[in-house]
């Protein structure tokens, strides 16, 4: 540990302080802002309850979707032809760097009433995406998933070929290889990329406030809340953004072994 | 250690420095002030802001508009600007610590939106023109409306007519300023908003439907410098107040106070 120590050099090391400094002060200010002493009476206002209840609900279904369509999309980019999955890879990973609000409108240009399809859902159905609570979940998956595919993705490529084909030698057909084989094999990434591809579906505000709107018990997120607060009630703002603090550190806490290394095979 | 806290403090006093007399370098050449203003004022105030940059060489009006409650608490909370147009008194009143003398110069109202080609025409439908005519056109069912949050301007003005006329649906959506109820009404996401009047003079593909209680729906607009002392600042505020503003304001659809 100490010689570890000694080769951080001056120069690297007020660098790193500097920049831990630029993320860790603004964190605890935060922290200093929280109304500790009224907190459970802020986390259990009528708001914060319909926004807490609105973003347990959306993202937890969000992340079930991304796992469920996430995992069969890692799996293809990892064992598809490369002349597709190279077409592929690029589109389904923009979401990640892609600015939320623009996020948002792509989903609108899609399913909004007048949308690309959405109008010929609503010309058939009068059914209209946003404002609903799919949208939110939807918006959800879109920012999400594609953080799962990319943990995914590199698990899958690192499993070894030869437990695959001993299934199939044993006489398994390639259902069952995936999911009882290749699957099973990668479940640390699969928990690491649900957690992310949930995490970042709770956090999201932009695509959903573009997408869904924002009403209280339906579309107001936890995030949109914090902001509609920040209008009127800062010290339930601070409150719901302690909150989201917590669950964010807590999070990367027990994460933090698997983010190293998300492709660990699992212990025999 | 210390040596380490030493270095990084005197990079972040270096990084500072530096800008700081960046800013007085170019302030010598182009004298620039910083507005925040309510979103409902992005047409008129981007062009009375080009027209007087036009008109007094090497100055630079920086316009910010965001709904009036946001920019009081950014101004309490220190941001850098000298002037603060505010859509609605408690917004401006929010931020009378450092706008000391405000000046109320306009009035709007807040109306029901809906697209151009819609059939609401009230007078035409029913018989005879009812008073309450939004509530009508509003508790269809179906009709999905929306409107700003209740904790901004546009919002409060919008609770206030929808309880005056007698409303009882609710809004689909409360959107976090009159920008992005207007961006949703414009793409068709909705039946009907609750926005300003001189928001539907701006879209051609919108009309509107007036609410009855007008009284309840108006909000009045103040303008003032942010710690006074600054001569554009000053000026610029005269400029707006001034005829050529109210030309600009009224052909907007705004109500110019006098």
């Amino acid at each position: 540990m100490t010689s570890r120590q000694k080769r951080i050099s001056p120069a690297v090391g007020s660098f790193a302080g500097l920049g831990v400094l630029v993320v860790v002060l603004p964190i605890l200010a935060l922290l200093v802002r929280v109304p500790w002493t009224t907190l459970a009476a802020e986390l259990s206002s009528p708001e914060s309850v319909l926004a807490l209840r609105v973003s347990l609900v959306t993202s937890l279904a969000a992340a079930m979707f991304s796992v469920a369509l996430g995992v069969p999309v890692a799996w293809l980019l990892a064992r598809g032809p490369q002349s597709v999955t190279a077409l592929i890879r690029p589109v389904v990973m923009a979401p990640i760097v892609l600015p939320p609000t623009v996020a948002g409108l792509s989903l609108l240009a899609l399913l909004g009433r007048n949308g690309v399809l959405g109008r010929f859902i609503y010309d058939a159905t009068g059914y209209a995406m946003p404002f609903t609570m799919i949208a939110v979940i939807l918006a959800g998956v879109f920012v999400g998933m594609p953080f799962l595919i990319m943990v995914l993705e590199t698990a899958f490529v690192q499993l070894d070929p030869e437990i695959e084909q001993a299934a199939e030698t044993d006489g398994a057909h390639a259902g069952q290889i995936f999911w009882q084989v290749s699957v099973p094999q990668v479940r640390h990434a699969l928990g690491t990329g649900a957690a992310l591809a949930w995490a970042r579906a709770l956090g999201e505000f932009g695509a959903t406030l573009t997408f869904a709107g924002s009403f209280p018990g339906v579309t107001r997120t936890l995030p949109q809340q914090v902001y509609v607060a920040l209008e009127s009630n800062l010290s339930n703002a601070y409150a719901l953004s302690g909150l989201l603090l917590v669950i964010s550190i807590v999070m990367m806490a027990i994460l933090r072994g698997n983010l190293r290394n998300p492709f660990v095979t699992p212990q025999a | 250690m210390m040596k380490k806290l030493i270095l990084a403090g005197a990079l972040v006093v270096g990084l500072t420095a530096c800008g700081t007399s960046g800013q007085a370098n170019s302030g010598s050449q182009t004298e620039s002030i910083t507005v925040m203003a309510a979103s409902s004022l992005t047409g008129t105030l981007t062009q009375l802001a080009t027209q007087y940059e036009a008109d007094h060489p090497n100055t630079k009006i920086v316009l910010n508009f965001a709904a009036s409650s946001t920019l009081a608490q950014q101004i309490n909370a220190g941001a850098p600007a000298q002037v603060f147009v505010s859509a609605s008194k408690k917004s401006m009143d929010a931020a009378a610590e450092r706008v000391k003398s405000p000046a109320i110069f306009l009035s709007n109202y807040v109306v029901l939106a809906v697209p151009a080609k819609a059939m609401y025409d009230p007078c035409f439908s029913v018989h005879p023109c009812l008073e309450s005519m939004t509530a009508n056109v509003m508790d269809q069912e179906n009709f999905d409306w929306i409107q700003c949050a209740h904790e901004v301007p546009c919002g409060a003005a919008a609770d206030k007519a929808t309880k005056a006329d007698g409303v009882t649906s609710k809004p689909v959506s409360l959107e976090p300023d009159v920008k992005s109820v207007v961006a949703k009404i414009v793409a068709g996401e909705a039946d009907g908003a609750i926005i300003y009047h001189t928001d539907v003079i701006a879209h051609s593909t919108l009309k509107e439907l007036a609410f009855t209680a007008t009284k309840d729906a108006t909000t009045t607009y103040s303008i003032g410098e942010i710690d006074a002392g600054n001569l554009l600042a000053e000026d610029f505020i005269s400029f707006v107040k001034g005829s050529e503003g109210s030309k600009v304001f009224e052909a907007a659809g705004f109500t110019v106070l006098k």
